[in-house]
């Protein structure tokens, strides 16, 4: 009777969290005027495809062709920005890039991103340090160098 | 005066470099708690596992270090638990994504000890499988070696590495030999990678295992036969997307003595889970292990074991497994077990 007791428990905590109201965090609504992939003035090239930029946002490149160490700089994924960023840059979830990140470092194969509760903070932050690049609202990145997503300023 | 003012200029500039060393530092844990019902015995365990930190610090654009240590359950310790040094890497990035380290690694062998490594709450099931419980790999290995990553459009990997082969401790070699590891992996699409990967090595002493510190080997048995030179190979396939989860590999691992000759020894497993909800996934693990007659370095239990549980990931830092083993060891021995777990991030 134990084990029964045991699996019941389980299974009782399981269906309570089903059955409550989850939502689908990738129907989340996109941030006004898009998003913007903000950089340094070193390192980073002007243009850029897609395919490049989710790969660099993801840390599976070390360093910029003349040398510059890339340093990521993102908006925590509990800010819009940032949960807008996870869908539509990565294609994840908050939680699911959140686990993402934690795991490349975990396993040494990136140095952690830098996370901001401001945009304001995160822009000082990328406009000051060498090689760095982030995701930041359109409307808000204006002073700041961006690169061009497969033609376009906003993603 | 003026030496007062270097001084003061130079706690200065000490105090700012540390200030922009320490942002860059950062200390991160994991935990893991549990219980296991004994099915057939009728017997509730409540167990605590293991408590994990690990430190990340970038001291330069291209030096980085990397230190993981373990509090864990040890028989042998007088409070039954012993802090364990699991990994310091010492990383430096001398070109693109090419780096040299030096340190104590989780040997590059196989997809769960390259991935996993003492983060429960990554595991998709509640333990590691067999073929690490078992020692069939060497888990860590202390030495240098070279490392690339996300080459080219296959994405594709490598690791170099020679070391203090089994037997050492982390301070010296026991013998004149090293071990030598290499390792290849490609992700040709997202969540898709294909690995395979070599360790050689030459065996003259103890082989200590990482689960219990009790060496499977003793020096008067491995003196018996004379020297083993160890062999072996490995492949794994791991494709890990939102709704499917798919992961298998194995391994070869040849003994050979002048007396015996090869020694043989055949292991594997296959994991699958599906997400049924954004929280939950369903999973089931077989393993199989099989050894040859007269093996000198491994325990030869051949053993086969099934898992299946639900996997709840209440958030990114926190997963709740409950899963049931069934266990045959050798001929004779069957366990079964239903297992709860914990992990969490910090």
């Amino acid at each position: 009777m134990k084990i029964i007791n045991y699996i019941f428990i389980f299974v009782v905590s399981l269906m309570l969290t089903s059955f409550s109201p989850i939502e689908n965090e990738l129907d989340i609504p996109q941030i006004e005027g898009g998003l913007a992939v903000i950089v340094n003035s070193k390192g980073a090239p002007s243009e850029l495809p897609l395919s490049k930029v989710k790969s660099i946002l993801k840390g599976e490149q070390q360093r910029w062709k003349d040398g510059a160490k890339i340093t990521l700089a993102f908006m925590k994924t509990s800010t819009p920005v940032g949960e807008d960023m996870a869908k539509r840059v990565f294609g994840m979830t908050s939680k699911e890039l959140n686990k993402y990140f934690l795991a490349q470092v975990f396993q040494g194969k990136m140095s952690s991103p830098q996370f901001f509760d401001s945009e304001e903070d995160l822009l000082k932050y990328v406009k000051n340090n060498d090689g760095a690049i982030g995701v930041a609202s359109s409307k808000n990145a204006s002073g700041i160098n961006t690169i061009t997503v497969d033609g376009k300023k906003s993603i | 005066m003026r030496v007062i003012g270097f001084i003061i200029f130079f706690c200065i500039a000490f105090l700012k470099v540390n200030a922009q060393l320490l942002e860059k530092t950062q200390i991160k844990g994991f935990i893991d708690i549990g219980s296991n019902y004994d099915i057939d015995k009728q017997k509730l365990n409540f167990q605590f596992g293991e408590q994990d930190l690990f430190i990340t610090s970038d001291l330069s654009s291209r030096i980085s270090f990397l230190g993981e240590s373990v509090l864990k359950y040890s028989p042998t310790s007088p409070t039954k638990f012993d802090f364990s040094l699991e990994r310091a890497v010492f990383k430096y990035n001398y070109f693109r994504n090419h780096n040299f380290f030096a340190g104590k690694v989780h040997t590059a062998l196989n997809y769960w000890n390259d991935t996993y490594h003492h983060g429960r709450l990554f595991f998709p099931t509640v333990g590691r499988p067999e073929i690490f419980n078992q020692n069939i790999i060497p888990l860590h290995t202390t030495g240098f070696g070279l490392s690339g990553q996300n080459l080219g459009n296959l994405k594709f990997g490598y690791t170099l590495m020679v070391g203090n082969g089994q037997g050492s401790t982390d301070l010296a070699d026991d013998n004149v030999y090293k071990c030598y590891v290499a390792a290849v992996n490609f992700r040709p699409l997202d969540g898709l990678r294909i690995g395979f990967s070599g360790y050689w090595d030459k065996i003259t002493g103890d082989v200590h295992t990482h689960i219990t510190g009790v060496p499977t080997v003793t020096s008067t048995v491995t003196h018996s036969v004379g020297l083993v030179t160890q062999q072996i190979y490995s492949g794994s396939i791991a494709y890990f997307k939102k709704q499917f989860e798919f992961l298998a590999e194995g391994s070869l691992a040849i003994n050979h003595t002048d007396s015996l000759g090869d020694k043989t020894t055949n292991a594997f497993y296959v994991y699958g889970g599906y997400r049924i909800k954004d929280l939950i996934v369903p999973y089931v693990r077989y393993d199989y292990i099989y050894y040859t007659n007269g093996e000198v370095v491994y325990t030869p239990v051949n053993t086969e074991a099934f898992a299946g549980g639900l996997r709840w990931e209440i958030n990114y830092l926190t997963v709740v497994k409950l899963e049931y083993q069934y266990k045959k060891s050798g001929p004779k021995t069957f366990t079964n077990n239903m297992l709860l777990q914990i992990a969490i991030g910090f």
